[in-house]
């Protein structure tokens, strides 16, 4: 299962695919200091980026894969740097 | 100034402008995405959203300010042709329009912005000029020339991270190529099984990767997470064949631009100053000279190593080292870093964060509480005079505001030398006399002490020149001298066109207006009774005669007074065909259907009561038709039709009436299904079901019982709240027919009043009293003798003209004893005939009176809530005349 | 307030600021005139005899750099000082309207206190 959502939190495992983009957005509405774990991570699908991007959760914990976590967290963490 | 409030006339002022400058922007928009190349629209629209934003800059609404200004940028880059004017970028500008409204009510009746204003600007600003700056990635650089290298480097590098473009700055020194990827995926790619994330990341040898939202996020639960919002940035230095088959099938969403090293230069930092620069700055100007890139370099490298490493000239200096130990060095760039380490500037321009520092040295003369002022209109004049030197014309201003000044300022004693130094610029046909003049007067010196007014030689060589005019003397225009390069000038004038007079009035004037000449109508009513008086009480037949002539004057003129305040009163239907566009528009995107809107006769004007009261239930049908008459375009195709449904907005004057029509080509009501779900509901019962033609099934679905039943809607084709349009409709004294045939389309027609100020009643007598009757509800009266009235159980009918037509006696309406007949009267009964919603029914009256025309008042207070009355008129003796509602009380 | 009174022309076709001006220069004892557009501008210019002008850069039809250029052509009023006010702080708009005749490039909206003192100035009247 990709998607871990252990209260708070939320884990992304393995290659996360588009299908669970519902189900992150419904936690994100859910849950009031939500927080991310990527490290697990291995790929997640354009559509979770962008629902982890407007959600703007307090903290994200980077992906252990080192071109992924380059690609993705300077756009991640400068959302939440604007607000 | 900064402390709006109520009581701010300049903010009351401001209010109405604003709306209208809101409202003629969002009409030219939607005009220019219908047509990009309306020039004249894009124009109205930069104008108006230009005008509010400076009107705005003069109050406490700095978000406001801020939005506009935005929206401003953009339209200029619009305008300008920079960018294209898509949907989306429409979409934008009109939510931003919206906002700016919502934040003009909240002025109007808080004279401040709500506390949240600065963040929401701030958000939708940044999605506005994300536009702007992103003017040459996705529109403009895909139809540009890739290959060639002298085309503008996106705007967007800027915002790239600095040490990824210092990484590509030194590949490119080493002469690789650096491409510049945009990547922006269709919003919709997901569904085709994209994950733009994925193809992104297969770009090689990416020295830069940046992702960022084409528009702003909203909140999170608001996202549609299937409708791609992000754009990727993205700096390599692979081959672009390479580049181009790794994200071989997102082709067609990226677009390349090849970027210059000196493309990729950032300079940043702190400002400063200082003699090693200078030094610097000879030095290796004479190294570039010599050619000698290695010893600039070596240069470059010492200085950088003691000076502070936050400065901006010791950052343009590491760019300079790299670029002179380039491989195939750019020369120019070389040349340029070195001006930008020895002077603080680059490019001549733009990165160079060293401000000018303004010369701020006491005075005598130019001190004092408008010194300030004084000084920046002296330096206003230096650059008035203009840089061609010697200029009758800019002189004589010039001339005359230093003249001003001094007058202004009180400085008696510089007036002198100011007129030595007139009569010496013009005699030499230069300005030096009057520039050195000004330096003085600035610097605080004293101008008597000025270098005596010799003309310098090298000037008076333009002596053959023919001699100065006049020397202008004072400020009050005269006529001037004549001759000079003014003929142009002169044939422009005739141009002036009269403007077209309107006046603006508040409503609340008008309506005073209309009232008092209601009362008038009224009053005038009361010159009937009082002839009858004079006859009656005083016995004097000539006097009533006198005031009934008198009356037949004071009625035309208060009729046609009338008449001419109804015209003020008159709005084109247009007020409200105006928003359908948009609507339209955004429900047929927002439901995924085509519509073609169009809009006929929308000059056609009627009363401002009515054109207000009509917005509400021509959205209900409008909306109807989106959500329920008109089909998916796959459908449409499917059933022989054109993936574009029609959607049409009529308004025409009929007689003394509007009538305004909605048709769509939708798939039209089932009057079988109608009839179903009518019996369903207990509306009707089958029998009834099964005698009523289609169209009075049709008709079923403004009955209240119907059409608000929720599950009914989908099934009849029409929505929830027909009948809150029937009642709106049927208050204003129209009517609501509706036309369908299935799978063709559907047609609702309204036809209403022009007007609804005065209204035509006949006064009946019944039921001990005196009421009053809308005119338009009565087809005849007619008297029917008792005979003639069949009781067939305990209903009464009579025959008219071959029609059976049922009697109800107003008595028992109104819930009174039926008056009592004496036994000898002539057994005859008064009966109005009337027509109520297309069928004819007999009231029994006691006896008719005079028809009058009355200024219908609804019922206010304790008798608001009463049913069976649509209102009280004012009688011309005083009395209060209660009108009948005839169709609540049948 | 000032014994022999100013008189002023605004150029604006903003109602707002139109009013704003008004407001502040009538208040200290300027006599202001009001046009909304370029060519109403320089209509009332020519037939009044104005001490000063205020002409806004950004209008319809005829833009403020024009009407400047077209008033301070015209032989009367050759030597009547002009304040152009717009809206943009750039040195290439305000470079723009000295070139085209005015005395003074303002930034709008300009500070009403600022605003008086450069009436004053620039017509010579006796604060």
């Amino acid at each position: 299962m990709p998607l871990r959502i252990a209260r708070t939190t939320v884990h992304f495992e393995g290659h996360c695919s588009v299908e669970e983009a519902l189900d992150l957005q419904a936690f994100f509405g859910r849950v009031k200091v939500p927080k991310v774990v990527l490290t697990q991570c291995a790929g997640l699908h354009t559509a979770l980026l962008q629902v982890l991007a407007a959600a703007r959760p307090a903290s994200i914990a980077p992906p252990s894969d080192p071109t992924l976590a380059q690609a993705i967290m300077p756009f991640l963490s400068g959302i939440g740097a604007d607000r | 100034m900064s402390n709006p409030s109520r009581n701010n006339p300049l903010l009351q002022r401001f209010i109405p402008e604003a709306r209208e400058l809101l409202q003629a922007s969002a009409g030219g928009l939607l005009r220019l995405e219908k047509n990009p190349q309306d020039g004249p629209a894009i124009n109205e629209v930069f104008r108006a959203v230009h005008t509010l934003k400076g009107s705005s800059g003069l109050f406490d609404a700095t978000a406001l300010t801020r939005l506009v200004h935005a929206a401003e940028d953009l339209l200029g880059a619009v305008r300008a042709q920079e960018i294209v004017l898509d949907s989306s970028l429409v979409d934008m500008l009109l939510d931003s329009l919206d906002q700016v409204s919502l934040w003009v009510d909240r002025l109007e009746g808080d004279a401040e912005l709500p506390a949240d204003a600065d963040g929401v600007a701030s958000r939708m600003a940044s999605g506005l000029r994300a536009r702007v700056a992103s003017k040459d990635s996705p529109e403009t650089a895909t139809t540009a020339d890739a290959t060639l290298p002298a085309e503008a480097p996106p705007i967007w590098l800027h915002r790239l991270p600095v040490e990824s473009l210092r990484v590509g700055f030194r590949r490119a020194c080493r002469g690789a190529t650096v491409l510049a990827l945009c990547y922006e995926p269709d919003p919709g790619c997901f569904y085709a099984g994209t994950d733009p994330l994925q193809a992104a990341l297969q770009v090689p040898e990416a020295m830069a990767f940046t992702i960022e939202a084409v528009a702003p996020w909203g909140p999170v639960a608001d996202l549609d997470p299937y409708h791609c919002n992000l754009r990727f940035h993205i700096l390599t230095d692979a081959p672009r064949t390479e580049v181009e088959q790794a994200i071989r099938y997102e082709l067609d969403q990226v677009s390349f631009s090849p970027v210059s090293a000196r493309d990729l230069v950032q300079i940043a930092g702190e400002p400063s100053d200082g003699p090693v620069w200078d030094d610097f700055y000879e030095a290796a100007s004479a190294q570039y000279a010599a050619g000698d890139l290695a010893a600039i370099r070596a240069s470059a490298a010492t200085l950088r190593s003691f000076t502070g490493p936050g400065l901006w000239r010791n950052d343009a200096l590491s760019w300079l080292e790299d670029a002179a130990s380039a491989t195939a060095p750019d020369h120019d760039l070389v040349r340029a870093l070195i001006d930008a380490a020895g002077t603080g500037r680059f490019g001549g321009a733009g990165n160079s964060t060293v401000s000018a520092t303004a010369s701020g040295a006491p005075t005598t003369l130019l001190d004092g509480p408008n010194g300030a002022v004084a000084r920046s209109i002296l330096a206003g004049q230096r650059q008035a005079l203009g840089k061609d030197g010697y200029d009758e014309i800019r002189l004589a201003s010039v001339a005359a505001v230093v003249g001003n000044l001094l007058v202004g300022l009180g400085l008696d004693a510089q007036r002198h030398a100011f007129q030595q130094a007139i009569v010496d610029t013009h005699e030499s046909r230069s300005t030096l006399p009057l520039l050195i003049f000004l330096d003085v007067l600035e610097s605080g010196g004293t101008p008597d002490t000025l270098p005596p007014s010799d003309p310098l030689p090298s000037i008076t060589s333009a002596t053959d020149l023919p001699k100065a005019a006049d020397l202008p003397k004072s400020t009050a225009p005269g006529p001037g001298p004549g001759p000079g390069p003014d003929g142009a000038a002169r044939n422009a004038a005739p141009e002036v066109r009269a403007p077209q007079k309107t006046l603006k009035v508040e409503q609340a004037k008008v309506d005073l207006l209309m009232n008092l000449i209601g009362e008038l109508v009224v009053s005038k009513n009361s010159l009937p009774f009082l002839a009858k008086r004079a006859e009656e009480t005083y016995g004097s037949r000539d006097m009533s005669r006198e005031i009934k002539e008198q009356y037949a004057v004071i009625d035309r003129l208060a009729q046609e007074m009338q008449g001419a305040i109804m015209q003020v009163q008159m709005l084109p239907v247009s007020d409200i065909f105006d928003r359908f566009p948009r609507l339209v528009r955004d429900l047929a995107r927002k439901l995924g259907k085509q519509i073609d809107l169009s809009v006929e006769g929308e000059d056609t004007a009627a009363d401002k009561t009515i054109i207000e009261a009509l917005g509400d239930p021509l959205l209900h049908i409008v909306r109807n038709s989106l959500d329920h008459g008109i089909e998916q375009p796959e459908i449409r195709e499917a059933a022989g039709k054109a993936r574009t449904a029609s959607l049409r907005l009529r308004a025409r004057q009929e007689a003394d009436g509007v009538v305004i029509e909605v048709q769509d080509d939708g798939r039209g009501i089932d009057p079988a299904r109608i009839r179903a779900a009518a019996i369903e509901k207990g509306v009707i019962d089958a029998d009834e079901a099964g005698r009523l033609s289609d169209q009075e099934a049709i008709n079923l679905i403004y009955r209240p019982g119907f059409s608000t039943a929720h599950e009914i809607s989908d099934l009849s084709g029409r929505g929830v709240g027909m009948d809150v349009v029937l009642t709106t409709v049927e208050k204003l004294g129209g009517r609501v027919s509706v036309t369908s045939r299935l799978g063709e389309g559907t047609t609702t027609r309204l036809t209403l009043p022009l007007s609804m100020a005065v209204t035509r009643v006949m006064v009946v007598e019944a039921a001990d009293g005196v009421y009053g009757v809308p005119m338009d509800m009565i087809a005849e009266t007619v008297r029917v003798p008792e005979s003639r009235i069949q009781r067939i159980k305990r209903a009464e009918a009579f025959v008219l003209r071959d029609i059976v037509i049922p009697l109800m006696r107003m008595s028992t309406l109104l819930g009174v004893p039926a008056r009592q007949r004496n036994s000898d009267e002539e057994a005859e009964e008064a009966v109005l005939v009337c027509q109520i919603d297309g069928r004819h029914v007999g009231l029994v009256i006691d006896d008719f009176r005079e028809g009058m025309d009355v200024i219908l008042k609804p019922l206010q207070g304790a008798l608001a809530g009463m049913r069976g009355y649509s209102g009280t008129a004012l009688l011309g003796d005083g009395r209060v005349l209660l009108i009948l509602d005839l169709k609540e009380l049948i | 307030m000032s014994a022999e009174q100013k008189q002023i022309l605004v150029v604006e076709d903003g109602a707002t600021m139109r009013m704003f001006y008004r407001d502040v220069l009538s208040r200290a004892g300027f006599v202001v005139e009001e046009a909304a557009n370029g060519f109403e501008g320089l209509e009332r210019a020519l037939l009044g005899r104005f001490d000063m002008l205020i002409v806004d850069i950004n209008m319809p039809k005829m833009d403020g750099y024009e009407l400047l250029s077209r008033l301070r052509n015209e032989p009367a009023l050759r030597a009547i000082p002009m304040v152009a006010i717009s809206t943009e702080a750039g040195d290439q708009d305000a470079a723009r309207a000295y070139d085209a005749g005015a005395n003074l490039y303002l930034v709008k909206p300009a500070d009403p206190v600022a605003l008086v003192q450069t009436a004053r100035l620039l017509t010579g009247a006796a604060a």
